[in-house]
């Protein structure tokens, strides 16, 4: 077979144009550094900023503190420069910048505005003071610049510190330490931030306010809603009417999500209206006093059933 | 090639692979609607693939309804001993893989569409249980039997997780060998690891050229890049004393080195900067990706054990140094030259601002608790991330 390239050249699939520009690139006459230099400087940055922080954080004496304050200020005064000379006007909609590491400057600069303000903190005592508001204050840089600048990384970040400063901790981190469960109360927490979230996602869409923004508000919201429901589910005392609540509630997104083809959401609902029935069928058969053995054939059974269910419509779900 | 070893039929994996790549293109602004319209209608294939997330969903609920089947087969057939449920287990592997293969694959034209991988990932499990049974064998049987079964997977239904334990079944493999031989062949270890690494990366790059199916791309690079890592690893200071010490139980005093220090020294400064030039000159993004991970690890190499102590110091010299080649890099790349450029020629399938938005977030600074200073967390969390975001390729 020809490489994908002639095939199409010689179909008339692709211009003169075109092919000679794809034959370059397999023949490597000309070859892109674009991802391998956006890493190094995503690197480097997290390497500087991380080193800088820490730095700042160990005792170096008074004056050290001073030119490290003023450092970091100088740093960002720069860095504020460029944002500025680059950045396009606000506007509701998904704006491009041509500077191609815009968006690593913005980053640096945001972080490193959220290090002096900690250090500016420490420094001057005031984190007894500020404890319960620092993450807030992160979170409220984090968003203004996310709106402002139009960034999707540092949305993320503002929805995260937010959580923590309510706090959550949501992490994959701790996913992979096993520890998803959320301890104490935090649950009812989790839920309405969650639901918040997702809601304001939607809103996002239907105002169209930064529209784009819809997938990252509502990909933390529903994972917290729905990590909130389950832990309540087996955490606390109404563990019937959070079954209840998750089983509804995730029956309906499964069948918004199925409509839209949202179908990442679709399975984290799938995967919370399984769990909550799986409880619920449990809790079912404990209080019939009957025979546990029925789960051995319970989860290859539900398994393929939902299979054959779901391969009925899988035109639905094929590959755009 | 003999085309009947690869369960799919081939001209429509072709034709698949036709319709990804111009799907990139059109991504990528280079294909016009018109164009990609008419492509999608001349490289049509009755291959199913569902979305991405969709294949995800299909594959747990397959993973967890064929794992669990054992259950309820186990019960029908009551108390069969021992070898009675192996004999079961077997059967019931075979019936699995021929389910995906024939009713799947073949009748249903199924292409990594989830249900296939939970079948074959499955059933294998099942014929390595009934092989190896759970009395305790020979160290060199488990990585054989893996091995066997993993390539098996890998080529018949190119399955990529497959390709990559049967890499790490053949590490294994060789491991135990040479270490049960003893002797020359155990303090050979390194070099024969090295060559046979480098052999698979280069018999990979002739196979690839001699095959020349665009549709087999992933494997190779899979192939390649892991093969050019374990060369470079093999090699290393760090593993090859460490792995000395506690596999192979060398005893070394205070102030002894490992035997031929210096030839391990220098292959872990040489390599990484031998395939830098080697991927600057021909230009291979591959090798200058695994070159760029190879330097850091050479870099955390040589500071562990020439250690400063001045750890903040290093990471913020070296993220300065790293943004100011960066920068310097980009402005130099403004235009092309010999042939490279700063832009981006096309789409990456790996990247989406979405994705990049999330991991960002979780490697960066942003996630910061009551109570712990922020600064703390951002170091811990930039040294997480870059060991993550070394293989984001």
């Amino acid at each position: 077979m020809n490489s994908t390239n002639k095939e199409l050249y010689q179909r008339n699939l692709i211009d003169d144009r075109q092919y000679q520009l794809l034959e370059a690139i397999r023949t490597k006459k000309i070859v892109s550094l674009y991802y391998e230099l956006r890493l190094m400087l995503y690197l480097g940055i997290m390497l500087f900023t991380g080193g800088v922080g820490y730095f700042a954080y160990q005792n170096i004496g008074y004056m050290g503190h001073l030119i490290a304050m003023f450092g970091i200020g100088a740093a960002i005064i720069v860095g504020c420069y460029f944002i500025r000379k680059f950045a396009k006007p606000y506007s509701p909609t998904e704006v491009t910048v041509s500077l191609v590491y815009f968006d690593y400057i913005l980053l640096l600069v945001s972080l490193l505005i959220i290090s002096l303000f900690a250090y500016v903190q420490v420094y001057f005592d005031l984190v007894e003071l500020l404890l319960n508001w620092t993450s807030f204050i992160s979170a409220a840089i984090f968003l203004f610049m996310a709106y402002r600048y139009d960034n999707r990384a540092l949305l993320a970040m503002a929805i995260t510190a937010f959580a923590a400063a309510v706090g959550l901790s949501i992490s994959p981190v701790n996913w992979a330490k096993g520890t998803w469960q959320l301890s104490s109360n935090l649950y009812t927490t989790s839920i309405m931030l969650g639901a918040s979230l997702t809601v304001i996602g939607q809103v996002s869409q239907y105002k169209n306010l930064k529209k784009h923004f819809r997938f990252t508000y509502q990909n933390f919201g529903l994972l917290l809603y729905f990590i909130g429901c389950i832990s309540a589910m087996f955490d606390s005392d109404y563990e019937l009417s959070y079954a209840f609540l998750t089983l509804v509630s995730a029956g309906i997104l499964t069948w918004y999500a199925w409509v839209h083809k949202e179908f990442l959401f679709f399975i984290y609902s799938n995967i919370a209206v399984y769990i909550a029935f799986t409880f619920l069928a449990f809790k079912a058969v404990n209080q019939l006093g009957g025979d546990y053995v029925v789960f051995i054939y319970y989860f290859p059974f539900t398994c393929i059933a939902y299979l054959l269910l779901l391969f009925t419509r899988k035109s639905h779900f094929a590959h755009e | 090639m003999n085309k009947s070893i690869i369960a799919y039929n081939i001209p429509e994996l072709e034709k698949k692979n036709v319709l990804s790549e111009a799907q990139n293109l059109f991504k990528s602004n280079v294909l016009n609607e018109e164009q990609w319209g008419k492509i999608q209608v001349e490289f049509a294939t009755n291959l199913y693939t569902p979305s991405f997330t969709m294949r995800v969903l299909l594959f747990i609920v397959s993973l967890i309804g064929m794992s669990t089947i054992m259950g309820p087969v186990g019960l029908i057939v009551g108390d069969i001993g021992d070898t009675g449920y192996r004999f079961l287990s077997f059967l019931l592997g075979i019936s699995l893989l021929l389910f995906t293969e024939k009713k799947l694959i073949k009748d249903k034209s199924h292409y990594k569409s989830g249900v296939t991988e939970a079948g074959i990932y499955a059933g294998l499990s099942f014929i390595a249980f009934a092989l190896l049974g759970s009395q305790s064998h020979s160290l060199l049987v488990y990585p054989c039997v893996g091995f066997l079964l993993a390539a098996f997977a890998a080529i018949r239904y190119l399955n990529l997780t497959a390709l990559v334990l049967t890499i790490g079944f053949f590490g294994w493999m060789l491991f135990q060998l040479l270490s049960n031989i003893g002797g020359v062949a155990q303090a050979l270890m390194p070099f024969i690891f090295m060559s046979a690494f480098g052999l698979i990366y280069w018999g990979s790059k002739k196979v690839r050229v001699k095959l020349s199916a665009e549709f087999l791309n992933d494997q190779f690079i899979i192939l390649q890049t892991i093969s050019l890592v374990l060369f470079y690893l093999a090699g290393n200071y760090f593993v090859v004393r460490e792995l000395s010490i506690k596999m192979l139980g060398l005893t070394l005093s205070e102030r002894q080195d490992i035997p031929f220090a210096f030839v391990f020294y220098g292959l872990t400064a040489l390599v990484p900067i031998g395939t830098i030039y080697w991927g600057i000159k021909h230009k291979s993004t591959l090798l200058i990706r695994v070159a760029l991970l190879t330097i850091a690890l050479s870099i955390i190499t040589f500071k562990y054990y020439f250690s400063l102590g001045m750890p903040v110091l290093t990471v913020t010299v070296a993220g300065a140094i790293l943004i100011i080649v960066a920068l310097i890099s980009f402005n130099y790349l403004k235009q092309v030259r010999n042939g490279y450029t700063r832009e981006k020629l096309l789409n990456n399938k790996w990247s989406s601002p979405d994705i990049m938005a999330i991991v960002a977030s979780q490697t960066l600074g942003g996630n910061t608790n009551n109570g712990t200073t922020s600064e703390e967390l951002q170091f811990g969390g930039g040294k997480f991330g870059g060991a993550g975001a070394g293989g984001n390729w």
